[in-house]
C-alpha cells in the first residue's frame, strides 16, 4: 500500500509536469547544450568530454535549480503542499516522491541526450571515458538539485530558492575554475585525466598536470557529501517541523 | 454536553508566529452533524484548520479529531477527512477525471471510475470533467474542491470559506449538496466562512472565534434563544408615536426602532403583553404585529463578535 501510494505520487507529480511543457523545455535546454560547442582548443580523441560539459553543466544547473525549487518552494508558496498534506500522505513520502520524480525526469533526458552526442561525435559508445562523463555529470546533477532543495526548505520562495541556487553554483564554479577538483566542470578534468591514465597509460590531456587518486577521490566525495548533508537535513526539516501555512 | 461527545476538541489551543499569536486559548467543541466556524476576517479560522490538520504546531495546548492528537497522529486523522482549502492549489493542467483518479489512489478507493463518476456527477461537473482544471470558474473549483473532499466518504469534512466569491446560484448549489450529504452518509462538516447567511440554511451548531479565541459556541437554537431570550418585534401603523410612548414604560429596559419595526428588550414580559396592546389602542394606532424575536446567526454573531 505504501509502495503503491509513493509510486501513485510520483506518477502525479510526473504528469503534472507532463501537463505543462516543462519536461519539453527540459529536453529541449538538454539538446541545445549539448549541440552548443564546435571548437576545441585541445584537439585530444577526448576534448569534446571536457570543453563539451561547460554548457552542459551551466544548463543543467540552471534547469535542475529552477525545476527543484520550482517543486519543493513553489509547492508551498502555492498551497499545493497544503493541499496535498491534507490527504492521507506521510511527508515523507511526499519529499521523496517529489525528489525521485524530478531527479529522475531530469537524469533520463540528460544522460541520454548528453550520451547520444559524444557517439555522434565519434566516439566509441562503449567508451568507459564517456561513462566517466557521465558520471560527472550525474555528480553535478546531484549537487545543483540538493543546493536547490536546500535553499528551497530555507526560503520556502520559489524565485528567491532558483535564483540563490543559480547564483550560488555559478558563482562557485567561476570563482574556482574550470581545474579545480570543488567546480562542476573541474570534477570532469579529474575524473577523465585520472581514469584516462589508469585505462590507457597516458593522461588524455597532454598539456595539462596529472592529479592523484586523493584529488580524485575527493572531487567525487564532495558533492556527494554536500548532497546527504542537504537532502538529510531537508528532509528531516520537511517531515518533522516545516509548518505549511 | 461531555468532551468526549465532540469529535473535534481543542484545550487551551494557542497559537503564535513569531511575537503575533494568532490563537489564544482556544476551546473549540465541534460535535456531530454540520458545524459553522464563524469569525471574521483575521480572527484565526484558517490557522485552526491548519493545526487540526497538523499543517501547523500548537504553541501550546492540545487539539485532537476523533480523539487522536492533531500533530502526532495527523496521518491518521487524515485518512478520516476531507477538506477543501480556501486557496485554489489544484493542479491547473490535469482535467477534473483525473485529478479526482489521483485523490482516490491516495486514499485507496478501489472501483475507482464508478466512485468518480459518480462524485462528478453529484458535484455537477460531469459535463466538463475532461477540460483542464485552470478552464475553470471560481464555482467550478469550489465545487471540485468539494468533490476531492468528499471522494473518501469520509466522516468529517472540513471546509474553509466554501461559497466565497462565488455567485448566489453555486452557493445554492455547495450549500444542497452539504446538506444533502449530511443527510444521506450522515457526513460531519465544519464549515469555516464568513458569509452568515449560508449558515443559516444548513449548521446545527455555531462556533464563533473572534481574536484567536471562540466567544461562544453552541445549537443555533440555543444561541438563538440565549441571544434573543427578551427581545420583541412590533409592528404599528406609527411606529414613531409608540416608541416614545414606550420610552417611559417601566416594563421596557431598551425599545429603538429600524426600518419602521419597533424592537424591543423587556423587563417584564407579563406587563409587557398586557400593556402594549392598551398603548396602541390609547394611541390610535393599529397594531398589526407582537412578537418574540428568534435570533438569526446574523444577529448571535453582532452580540458575541461585535461584527456587524
Amino acid at each position: 500500500m505504501v509502495q503503491h501510494k509513493f509510486l501513485g505520487l510520483m506518477c502525479w507529480e510526473l504528469e503534472e509536469y507532463l501537463s505543462l511543457p516543462l519536461l519539453a523545455f527540459l529536453a529541449a535546454s538538454a539538446i541545445i547544450a549539448t549541440l552548443s560547442y564546435t571548437a576545441f582548443s585541445d584537439p585530444t580523441p577526448y576534448s569534446s568530454l571536457f570543453w563539451g560539459s561547460g554548457t552542459v553543466l551551466f544548463i543543467l544547473a540552471l534547469v535542475t535549480g529552477a525545476f527543484f525549487a520550482r517543486s519543493y518552494a513553489g509547492s508551498i508558496g502555492k498551497g499545493e503542499a497544503k493541499l496535498m498534506l491534507s490527504y492521507p500522505i506521510k511527508r515523507s513520502q511526499l519529499f521523496l516522491a517529489k525528489f525521485a520524480a524530478l531527479f529522475t525526469a531530469v537524469f533520463a533526458i540528460y544522460i541520454p541526450v548528453y550520451y547520444l552526442h559524444f557517439y555522434l561525435d565519434g566516439l566509441d559508445a562503449f567508451d568507459p571515458m564517456i561513462f566517466l562523463a557521465l558520471f560527472g555529470l550525474l555528480l553535478e546533477l546531484m549537487l545543483a538539485c540538493s543546493v536547490a532543495v536546500g535553499i528551497s526548505m530555507m526560503t520556502k520562495s520559489e524565485i528567491t530558492s532558483i535564483l540563490a541556487t543559480v547564483l550560488l553554483l555559478f558563482g562557485l564554479d567561476s570563482a574556482l575554475g574550470s581545474r579545480n577538483l570543488l567546480s562542476a566542470q573541474g570534477r570532469i578534468f579529474y575524473l577523465l585525466q585520472y581514469f584516462g591514465e589508469q585505462l590507457h597509460g597516458t593522461p588524455p590531456f597532454l598539456g595539462e598536470p596529472a592529479v592523484t587518486a586523493n584529488d580524485t577521490l575527493l572531487a567525487v566525495l564532495v558533492p556527494i557529501a554536500v548532497f546527504a548533508a542537504l537532502i538529510g537535513g531537508s528532509f528531516v526539516y520537511f517531515t518533522r517541523y516545516l509548518e505549511v501555512d | 454536553m461531555s468532551n468526549n461527545a465532540f469529535i473535534v476538541n481543542t484545550e487551551s489551543l494557542s497559537k503564535s508566529f513569531g511575537k503575533n499569536f494568532a490563537l489564544k486559548n482556544l476551546n473549540l467543541h465541534v460535535p456531530k452533524g454540520i458545524t459553522g466556524f464563524v469569525g471574521r476576517n483575521g480572527a484565526g479560522k484558517t490557522t485552526t484548520i491548519g493545526v487540526l490538520l497538523g499543517l501547523l504546531k500548537p504553541t501550546s495546548g492540545k487539539a485532537s479529531i476523533f480523539g487522536l492528537d492533531c500533530w502526532k497522529d495527523s496521518y491518521q486523522i487524515r485518512s478520516k477527512l476531507g477538506v477543501m482549502h480556501e486557496t485554489n492549489a489544484y493542479p491547473g493542467g490535469f482535467t477534473a477525471k483525473r485529478y479526482l483518479e489521483h485523490v482516490a489512489r491516495i486514499y485507496g478507493i478501489s472501483q475507482t471510475e464508478e466512485h468518480i463518476n459518480a462524485q462528478l456527477k453529484a458535484v455537477d461537473l460531469w459535463n466538463v470533467r475532461e477540460k483542464p482544471i485552470k478552464t475553470y470558474s471560481a464555482g467550478m473549483f469550489r465545487r471540485l474542491g468539494l468533490a476531492q473532499a468528499l471522494i473518501s466518504d469520509p466522516e468529517l469534512v472540513i471546509l474553509d470559506e466554501p461559497t466565497a466569491n462565488i455567485d448566489p446560484l453555486g452557493r445554492a448549489t455547495i450549500l444542497s449538496i452539504i446538506k444533502e450529504m449530511n443527510k444521506k452518509r450522515g457526513t460531519s462538516f465544519l464549515i469555516s466562512t464568513h458569509i452568515l447567511s449560508d449558515l443559516e440554511k444548513v449548521c446545527s451548531w455555531l462556533s464563533i472565534i473572534d481574536a484567536g479565541a471562540i466567544v461562544d459556541q453552541g445549537f443555533v437554537d440555543e444561541l438563538s434563544s440565549k441571544y434573543s431570550a427578551n427581545t420583541y418585534k412590533i409592528v404599528v401603523s406609527n411606529p414613531q408615536f409608540l416608541v416614545e410612548k414606550l420610552k417611559s414604560a417601566e416594563f421596557i429596559q431598551k425599545v429603538w426602532i429600524e426600518k419602521e419595526i419597533v424592537y424591543c428588550q423587556v423587563k417584564n414580559e407579563a406587563a409587557f403583553y398586557s400593556e402594549v396592546p392598551k398603548i396602541a389602542t390609547n394611541l390610535k394606532l393599529q397594531l398589526k404585529t407582537l412578537q418574540h424575536m428568534t435570533g438569526t446567526i446574523e444577529e448571535i454573531y453582532a452580540k458575541t463578535a461585535g461584527g456587524s
